[in-house]
């Protein structure tokens, strides 16, 4: 279920109704159990089998890893939590890309591998949840954490509607402890979760859909070689649509749940105002790349070994980290690119980080614009949808394109570009040291009332087609 | 230990201290003036309640699960291109054949595979008609629209089935909601700027061409009604890129599309007959370039003609009568006004009755009242 469809509104009104009326916490929060079942469920009933999995599972593992005081086994019921959890992510997303790759790789030993017909529906959020799950068991088994003390608490972290999909991917030390004593939103709480719904939605169908979409498919739709300022403005058009499309599920998301009563951790902080891309990665995605850091960055040995170790770390943590965004080599190479850049950043930080220049306004404003350049870069193997695509738009981007190249983009989506890009890129610079609640604090009443009114006339006219979230397919 | 990493407090959202009450009730009452302006504003520029139901894939799908339903009474289904949807008035029609014809064309689509999946995966035994759209027909495959067609018929899911039931209504009361009056589609068709070449011209990309009612009765927008008229303009300038006449098809290319067409059509007719149904073409009504075309490649000798031949159906080629074409209003050169398609389907009822009967020797109705206790 989409929260940018009608289905939604009233699903959504049904569970606020539930939640608000006079019933005990614990029907109060199978109610919320079963919302998320059935939210999942719209999509394809089948696949709530998996949540069921991972959540019975991933119970038993963790209370029996706390029990447990051979290392030796602790460490085999953790296996056991990561193997389910895994192999079910394994299999789904990832396996008809490793039975391709292994037809390719044995053609070249002059072997005829047959890949048998498989038609693997990929779950919904399954990258999302599995990653949620693990962390449980990981925690537990790090002692980190004790397991929640009831199932239905560790149930409904799980299947969680408002993030169960497409995240924040949240720890269980932040979430479970919410779910132990009744949370009803304040009036000012909801108030403000509706005003981060009505963000979320315009970010999704106005700015994503309405604006950045068209321009992104014009490009990256096109079969010919671009000219050097459509490359990079279809490009562009994209970093604002992924932001948009991702950060503005993110805001609704934390909007729906402030409506329940519940806070979920912030997921973007103005990441196209980054300086460098260890501030990138510290405004992006922040519950996966914390969670990358904490699970598999840091285990590795983060940066406390060598520095060749460092590196070696950190190009690892981002190649899975973009192998976790899909089954497709350009999701390596965009990983290996961030992972590189971070290399080159830290070792550019060691060397000149600390001359004088380097700390005035102007040359932060001149890293920031090169970081989002860089940026660009990587998200063309982000959105191709083959390496032949990707190399193309790169070359043409630094400046290969041949003269008679493609112009597919018509003027008033070049506007739209130039607007929409400059004026995030203002609002992310503008709210880089701040947050979007000290913004708000600071405005006066009829600028926030202007704005709410004028979001929510837009989408209703925007209308939308219901198109997914970009970051569903993950 | 807590359930807890090293920190045990969990960081609850501030909320801005602002008059959140007093923001909403105004915002509320400012966007309730807007969307009613914003109606009045869509109903000025004829976009009616009603005229847009949910998305063509559902609405086609919805139609299509109709053949499923174990005692359907369908007699007539309409397959074909949007010249069959815009063409087809089915209140006429069900007075005309005394049973109300299943509406199953599709936009920039062949019939082809619909017409094969009623045959190989339905019992259906009344009468397909099959809308011929020159050159069109012979694209054999799922066209523009038929994916997206076919995928929702065979796994919509509750969320889509649910979100359809839930826009109908507001389709049927509130114009604004029609797709062709969202925000970006007016700033795309009414963007008045200068082009780079070769770059898509976005008020040439078609706009709104009808209105789709319940059963998918589709009738052509007043506006494209009026010739030289802006909208009928767009329309027109959306055809001409796949209107190049100095690039058309040839005679052997005609003749390999004859051969696959006998050939997918053939085990279709002969299985639909076997059963008790049958197949009857209608080459629709086209006038302007379109009929230019079909000209210059002498289309009704070189494809029309080796084909229902072929296939041995009864079959009607409007062109052929002016009563059928050239004394109807095609304002767009492709598809006729509401006007017209109440005269063509007044009248296209009787002919099909007359071609039934020379080529099969017996009377149409025997086949459209057959009903399972006639079986029985």
């Amino acid at each position: 279920m989409l929260f940018n469809s009608l289905s939604f509104v009233l699903f959504f009104t049904i569970v606020l109704l539930l939640h608000y009326s006079p019933l005990s916490w614990r029907i109060k929060k199978s109610n919320l159990l079963i919302a998320s079942y059935l939210f999942y469920a719209a999509w394809n009933p089948p696949f709530v089998i998996l949540l069921w999995i991972s959540t019975l599972v991933d119970w038993h593992v963790a209370n029996w890893i706390f029990k447990e005081q051979q290392q030796n086994k602790r460490r085999l019921l953790l296996l056991l939590s990561l193997a389910t959890n895994l192999g079910i992510l394994g299999y789904f997303k990832y396996g008809e890309f490793l039975l391709e790759n292994w037809q390719w790789l044995m053609g070249n030993f002059g072997i005829n591998y047959q890949v048998p017909e498989w038609s693997i529906i990929l779950p919904v959020g399954v990258s999302f949840y599995t990653f949620q799950t693990m962390a449980y068991s990981l925690d537990v088994y790090l002692k980190r954490a004790k397991p929640a003390k009831s199932f239905l608490d560790f149930s409904l972290f799980v299947t969680f509607f408002p993030q169960l999909v497409a995240g924040p991917i949240v720890r269980p030390t932040h979430l479970i402890p919410q779910f132990e004593t009744p949370h009803l939103a304040s009036l000012k709480q909801f108030s403000w979760g509706l005003g981060l719904v009505v963000l979320g939605l315009f970010q999704k169908i106005v700015i994503a859909d309405g604006f950045l979409s068209p321009v992104v498919e014009a490009v990256y739709g096109s079969k010919e070689v671009l000219s050097f300022s459509d490359a990079w403005l279809g490009t562009m058009a994209f970093a604002g649509q992924i932001f948009s499309d991702f950060a503005g599920y993110s805001t609704t998301a934390i909007g729906i749940s402030l409506c329940l009563g519940f806070s979920l951790p912030t997921n973007f902080r103005f990441p196209y105002a980054a300086i460098g891309f260890s501030d990138f990665w510290q405004r992006w995605h922040i519950s996966l790349s914390t969670w990358l850091r904490d699970y598999l960055y840091i285990p590795l040995g983060g940066n406390r070994i060598s520095n060749v170790r460092t590196y070696v770390n950190l190009m690892l943590t981002m190649l899975l980290g973009g192998l976790w965004h899909g089954a497709s080599w350009n999701f390596v190479i965009w990983g290996g690119l961030h992972g590189s850049f971070l290399a080159i950043e830290r070792f550019s930080r060691k060397r000149w980080g600390q001359l004088a220049i380097l700390k005035t306004s102007l040359a932060s404003f001149f890293l920031m614009l090169l970081t989002f350049a860089a940026v660009n870069i990587t998200w063309v193997f982000f959105r191709a949808k083959d390496f032949t695509t990707s190399s193309q738009i790169i070359s043409s981007m630094f400046g290969f394109a041949p003269d008679n190249a493609a112009t597919p983009l018509p003027t008033l989506y070049i506007i739209e570009v130039i607007v929409v890009i400059s004026l995030l890129m203002s609002a992310h610079w503008y709210m880089r040291s701040t947050t979007l609640e000290e913004t708000v604090n600071s405005m006066p009443v009829w600028l926030v009332t202007l704005l709410v009114t004028f979001m929510t006339f837009t989408i209703v006219i925007t209308q939308g087609t219901g198109n997914a979230f970009i970051y569903f397919q993950f | 230990m807590p359930l807890s990493t090293s920190n045990s407090n969990i960081d609850y959202r501030k909320v801005p201290e602002r008059p959140w009450m007093k923001i909403i009730i105004i915002s509320f009452v400012l966007v309730l003036f807007l969307i009613i302006g914003w109606e009045f504003l869509a109903r000025k520029m004829h976009h009616q309640p009603g005229g847009y139901l949910s998305g063509m894939d559902a609405m086609w799908a919805q139609e299509r699960r109709k053949l499923d339903m174990p005692d359907n009474k369908i007699r007539v289904v309409l397959t074909g291109s949007s010249r069959m949807l815009w063409a087809a008035d089915l209140n006429i029609m069900e007075n005309k054949f005394g049973t109300r014809p299943l509406q199953l064309s599709l936009p920039g689509t062949s019939p082809a595979l619909f017409v094969k999946d009623i045959v190989e995966n339905t019992s259906f035994d009344g009468i397909i008609l099959v809308g011929f759209t020159p050159f069109l027909f012979n694209w054999l495959t799922e066209g523009y629209f038929g994916t997206d067609a076919l995928q929702r018929y065979h796994s919509e899911s509750p969320a889509q089935w649910l979100s359809t039931k839930l826009h109908d209504p507001l389709a049927k009361n509130l114009g604004f909601v029609d797709e062709g009056f969202s925000l970006f589609e007016l700033i795309d068709h009414y963007s008045v700027l200068p082009e780079r070449k070769n770059s898509k011209i976005l008020n040439q990309q078609g706009w709104k061409l009808g209105d789709t009612f319940d059963d998918r009765q589709t009738d052509m927008w007043t506006p494209v009604e009026q010739e030289g008229s802006f909208d009928n303009e767009q329309i027109l300038n959306f055809w001409l890129p796949g209107l190049d006449l100095n690039n058309v098809k040839t005679p052997e290319e005609m003749a390999k599309m004859v051969e696959e067409a006998i050939a997918f059509f053939g085990p279709l007719v002969t299985t639909l007959q076997k059963r008790g149904g049958d197949m009857v073409f209608i080459r629709m009504p086209s006038s302007g370039l379109y009929l230019e075309r079909d000209i210059k490649t002498n289309h009704r000798e070189n494809l029309w003609l080796p084909i229902v031949n072929a296939l041995n159906v009864p079959a009607i080629n409007s062109m052929d009568f002016p009563e059928l074409s050239t004394d109807l209003e095609i304002p767009e050169w492709s598809h006729l006004s509401k006007k017209s398609q109440d005269v063509w389907s007044n009248l296209i009822t009787s002919f099909i009755n007359d071609a039934y009967f020379q080529s099969r020797n017996k009377d149409i109705n025997d086949v459209l009242k057959k009903t399972k206790v006639q079986e029985e």
